[in-house]
């Protein structure tokens, strides 16, 4: 069966070439086909012919054609019924797929359309830009995106915070910014350094970094995308990022570290430039896509290369899965909407799925367009509660 | 369940699954037969009988993959027993050569390709899909601009458009399996 999957791999790779008009370098380096084969296939993807394919497949007229296919299935289905509860499986993934995808699309096509997504209906809502600032003298100060806030050292638009560069700096005193479940928020650090958190996080920080000593906040938990301002700028001060099981090491780049204490494992993300992560006594350098994950009860780490898009879509409104597990998928929607989220059938929590969702999306829309692949039963929503069925 | 009525509920995803996959199917089997209304004839039968098999398929690509294998064998099947029941000696096509697995495989990898093309295609805003559509026609940008009345500034930012979406679209909906 793989030579199907290196198939359909390929003439994704195909397509793409084509659309950015690039060359065929991955269909001469396969060794799927003789040269002959190749030769064919480069032939028959031409101006020309790929003009002619795509019309005649404009011209198959589905719909219709889908009426005869429904005939001789009702035909069959009045011989038997009784089979019907059993033959369905195959394509239940099938479709599972196929619409998840399209409905992460048509989201998106309609965010673009209507930024603003009527979500009154529903008592679940997307998340919203929120936060809770906790000052050096323990104070709480709630952020939102209707409240403006501002002090000496800091001001908030009500999406991000900034803070301003002291001009002395000896003192050194920490704030927290605590984002809740169904929350994110973004901090510009006095050295100009940005940071995005993702619901259910919280970053520990100086108000001002101490010159000649290395920058250094603290995930304490939950996800944060940073993108730092270049050590160049800070006479050569690296800048840190501490969590409970490692210490990452920058110049200036970007990169996502995932630390949830109810995920198995911890994952940092490497976009831009490169960074050295140091696990116990382990030092592991990364360069860009690389991902470092790290099993949170053995500290054992493993490196891998990925596409970082999907890690990072959550910085860009998005959530990108790729072979994603129900379970996991459950996950991230659960903190950007603050339910929870259980399986009546646990079989259920490993079923894989990709697709493109918008963050502002419904979440009923979501959990209704999983329930029309058929591949779950139901979904009960019962006080911030959903059951998958 | 009402009498004598399949499922509904498991209609609606073999027809999404037909939706998305006939068209390529069609045009495929008309790469062996070169006779489109046979092919779909064909296609159509080979979904049926899909629908009566009791065989779980472990993901899409799966039943993707044995699609293009029953539709390949149909399509076979059919002209062995044409050439056969007509006595007539095969015809200029290569019979030979389509019974192989290479052209079997080189097809599947044109169709595929043309198929997601097109999905991704679909996908773009009116305006751009017309520039990209001819962009895939070798048109240059001036050409563009003159064929459908704009400016090329605006068949720039078009195509600008298009790529930004095409990126998503190819990142993740191509990136299924």
């Amino acid at each position: 069966m793989t030579i199907f999957r290196d198939i359909f791999k390929l003439s994704k790779k195909l397509s793409k070439a084509l659309l950015e008009n690039k060359g065929f370098r991955d269909l001469e380096a396969s060794d799927l086909f003789s040269d002959d084969a190749k030769t064919h296939i480069i032939q028959h993807l031409s101006n020309e012919a790929i003009k002619e394919n795509l019309e005649l497949l404009n011209q198959i007229d589905k719909e219709a054609d889908w009426k005869n296919v429904a005939e001789g299935i009702s035909g069959y289905g009045k011989v038997k019924p009784k089979k019907h509860s059993s033959i369905s499986s195959f394509y239940k993934i099938a479709a599972a797929i196929l619409i998840f995808i399209s409905i992460g699309y048509l989201t998106i096509n309609n965010s673009i359309e209507n930024e603003d997504l009527d979500t009154s209906t529903t008592e679940i809502l997307a998340g919203t830009d929120k936060a809770i600032l906790t000052l050096d003298d323990g104070s709480a100060i709630v952020l939102d995106e209707k409240k403006q806030y501002k002090n000496a050292m800091v001001k908030s638009d009500g999406e991000r915070l900034t803070y301003t560069k002291a001009n002395t700096s000896s003192k050194r005193s920490f704030n927290y910014l605590t984002v809740p479940r169904g929350g994110q928020y973004q901090i510009a650090l006095s050295d100009g350094t940005l940071v995005w958190l993702n619901a259910d996080s919280k970053l520990k920080y100086p108000v001002n970094f101490v010159e000649g000593e290395p920058r250094t906040v603290e995930l304490v938990y939950g996800e944060a995308y940073f993108e730092v301002s270049p050590s160049a700028e800070h006479q050569g001060n690296h800048f840190k990022v501490l969590t409970k099981q490692q210490e990452v090491d920058v110049l200036g780049t970007i990169f996502n570290i995932k630390a949830y204490n109810d995920e198995p494992y911890m994952y940092t993300t490497l976009v831009e430039g490169h960074i050295n992560i140091l696990v116990g006594d382990t030092l592991e350098v990364l360069i860009p896509n690389e991902q470092t994950q790290i099993d949170l009860r053995t500290n054992q780490l493993t490196k891998s290369i990925v596409n970082v898009d999907y890690d990072v879509a959550w910085v860009k409104g998005y959530f990108n899965f790729k072979d994603t597990s129900l379970k996991d998928i459950m996950r991230v929607l659960s903190r950007w909407y603050d339910v929870t989220i259980t399986f009546e059938t646990q079989a259920l929590e490993h079923v894989k799925f990709s697709g493109l969702l918008h963050k502002k999306q419904n979440i009923e829309d979501i959990l209704n367009g999983i329930k029309n692949t058929k591949f779950i039963n139901d979904y009960d929503l019962k006080n911030k509660t959903i059951t998958i069925k | 369940m009402s009498e004598g009525k399949v499922h509904p509920k498991n209609l609606d995803g073999f027809k999404s699954l037909f939706e998305t996959l006939y068209p390529s199917l069609c045009l495929f089997a008309n790469k062996y037969l070169n006779d489109m209304d046979m092919a779909k004839d064909i296609v159509q039968e080979v979904f049926i009988k899909i629908w009566e098999r009791d065989t779980p398929y472990p993901n899409f690509y799966a039943i993707k993959s044995l699609l293009y294998k029953s539709v390949k064998n149909r399509c076979l099947d059919y002209l062995k027993s044409k050439y056969h029941r007509s006595m007539v000696q095969p015809p200029d096509i290569d019979f030979d050569h389509m019974v192989t697995n290479t052209f079997f495989y080189t097809q599947l990898t044109l169709i595929d390709t043309y198929a997601q093309l097109e999905t991704a295609i679909k996908q773009l805003p009116k305006k751009s899909e017309a520039v990209i559509r001819l962009t895939l026609n070798a048109y240059t940008n001036k050409e563009i601009a003159e064929e459908l009345s704009i400016s090329k500034n605006t068949v720039k930012s078009q195509k600008r458009i298009a790529y930004k979406k095409l990126r998503h679209a190819l990142g993740s909906l191509l990136n299924i399996f």
